[in-house]
């Protein structure tokens, strides 16, 4: 359990995804550059894009508060305590984090510049 | 002043704006996967040898292959298919299927590294070499000794590995099979109840918590059916202790006491009649019998014949009488051919019979071989780190960690280790096998 360093990390990242290792990854770096185009853009895709990377954000939440338990066999009763929350607390908020950033960006760059025009 | 017309900050996402920002990403991607530089290879022509190719031989052999240049590297194994065993406990379970712990060896077999397919017969240090089962003459340089050890279900008279699965006898130690027919035995037990007895065998073994783990397992798998009140389940403990660890000892008397599962001190299976569910046990008072309705069979186990009877192995002390390896528990150097080191349960060292000690054996001794070569001080060293995960019911384990000093030692400081957590069962029931898998290729 110990001796957790970044290469040790990326070759059980790669375990754990095996064929999908790459494409996750991609799709991550993806997801990064495109937030940081959006906000060099100052492309903020108005309420559309907000709304679209809201509803992403919440729908990936409510897939891992539903679904993490059982996939890991085991079910909300299992959970003992405040560090059992926290955990499953984080990985929902991080889900919906990640949804809403992977979403968000892209609908603000396809939607173009919604900001009113300087008079 | 009114803007008119449109500027590029107007537009959209564009075609090629979309194919630099991705090559960026694939770019960021690829740099990310690269890994840290290594620290430079040795250069040697140096021959090592790898002795066994479970956890032990392919971490050693693949930081060899890496940790070299020049060097040639051996490694000698029949077994064609590798076997996550800490996974058997989840076999065993019902909740992984046995081919979930199973893996061609070829997949984690180094480049460059030569397989010998057969097994070694004979250790002969003092040439320098060995023997392997299909007559082959190995000579090495350096010599790895990772065999793992025996399982002597012979030493139970009246117990064969055919009988697991019978009966209501049940051992997940045999392989994933056994394992898999453990588990229908134990769901059996569950509908039917009775008396379930558990226990260990004396001296020293692998994974000392699993007998545990499944006495917890089985007492679930009872709730679960609302059978509870319909059986007894009996630990029969080796010695005055549930567990080597004294505070972890405590910690699963209380747990014990709250399931209702009693235990029987001292209290070693010698023999079992399958027909008639008798079990005899060897006790300080003289030998006891018991019926029983459901057994978790765990067999006594030794240094392979190879080690045992060769130089290699203790000639005195605790861990001779089972021929264990004789390496310094520091670092793992054999005591008296200092060519020569040992990983994992081959090792007669007072703990690291798992496979995260192998984690933690498997750097300490390359490390210290390759320090040999270069004819250097050896400088890393072993703790006696092991880590049992211990499943106390499907969906909750308590992560226990601890050294040569029995004390415990986490790796995350907030999980408690003696505390029943799902975090701790999900650590093992997800985590564990990539990060297994990642050290067979010397990675973690």
């Amino acid at each position: 359990m110990k001796d957790f360093n970044p290469e040790t990390l990326l070759a059980i990242a790669q375990e754990i995804l095996g064929v999908w290792f790459w494409p996750v990854l991609i799709l991550v770096c993806a997801v990064i550059v495109l937030n940081g185009l959006a906000l060099f853009r100052h492309r903020t895709g108005g309420r559309t894009a907000r709304v679209a990377g809201a509803a992403a954000g919440l729908a990936a939440a409510l897939v891992v508060l539903f679904g993490l338990l059982p996939w890991t066999d085991s079910g909300f009763r299992d959970l003992n305590g405040g560090v059992d929350v926290a955990i499953l607390a984080g990985a929902v908020a991080a889900a919906g984090l990640a949804g809403g950033l992977a979403v968000w960006p892209v609908a603000a760059l396809l939607s173009g510049d919604r900001r009113r025009p300087r008079p | 002043m009114v803007r008119t017309g449109t500027s590029s900050r107007d537009e959209g996402l564009t075609r090629r704006d979309a194919l630099m920002w991705t090559g960026l990403g694939a770019a960021i991607a690829a740099g990310l996967s690269v890994p840290a530089p290594a620290r430079a290879a040795l250069r040697t022509g140096a021959h090592i040898v790898v002795a066994g190719a479970g956890a032990a031989g392919l971490a050693a052999a693949s930081r060899l292959a890496t940790g070299t240049d020049g060097a040639r590297i051996t490694i000698i194994d029949a077994r064609e298919v590798h076997r996550f065993q800490p996974g058997f406990t989840l076999v065993g379970a019902g909740v992984w299927g046995p081919d979930q712990v199973v893996t061609p060896n070829a997949r984690f077999m180094p480049d460059g590294v030569r397989w010998v397919r057969s097994d070694v017969a004979e250790f002969d240090p003092d040439a320098n070499a060995v023997v392997t089962a299909s007559g082959e003459r190995v000579a090495y340089d350096y010599l790895v000794v990772a065999t793992g050890l025996s399982l002597e279900y012979g030493a139970i008279e009246g117990m064969s590995e055919a009988l697991i699965g019978r009966d209501g006898i049940a051992s997940i130690y045999a392989g994933p099979e056994a394992a898999a027919a453990s588990s229908r035995a134990l769901a059996e037990f569950a509908q039917a109840g009775g008396v379930g007895l558990f226990g260990r065998p004396t001296g020293e073994m692998k994974c000392a918590g699993a007998p545990l783990k499944y006495t917890f397992i089985a007492d679930d798998f009872l709730r679960r059916a609302g059978n509870r009140g319909r059986a007894e389940l009996i630990y029969n403990a080796h010695n005055q202790t549930v567990f080597g660890v004294p505070v972890v000892d405590a910690r699963v008397r209380e747990l014990f006491d709250e399931r209702d599962v009693s235990v029987a001190p001292s209290h070693v299976l010698n023999a079992i009649e399958p027909g008639a569910r008798r079990a005899r046990f060897s006790t300080p008072e003289g030998e006891v019998e018991r019926t029983y309705d459901f057994i978790h069979v765990v067999p006594p186990m030794k240094a392979p014949a190879a080690v045992r009877q060769s130089p290699l192995a203790w000639s005195d002390g605790p861990f001779a009488a089972d021929g264990w390896l004789d390496v310094d528990r520091t670092t793992l150097q054999h005591r008296r051919f200092p060519n020569v080191f040992g990983i994992g349960d081959v090792n007669g060292v007072p703990k690291g019979k798992t496979a995260a000690s192998v984690k933690w054996q498997a750097p300490v001794a390359v490390d210290n071989l390759l320090s040999v070569i270069a004819d250097r001080p050896l400088e890393a060293a072993y703790n006696g780190y092991t880590s049992c995960p211990l499943i106390t019911r499907i969906g909750r384990a308590m992560l226990i960690e601890f050294d040569y000093e029995n004390r415990l030692v986490p790796s995350f400081p907030f999980i408690d280790p003696l505390k029943e957590l799902w975090v701790s069962w999900a650590i093992d029931e997800k985590a564990l096998k990539p990060t297994y898998y990642a050290m067979l290729r010397g990675l973690a």
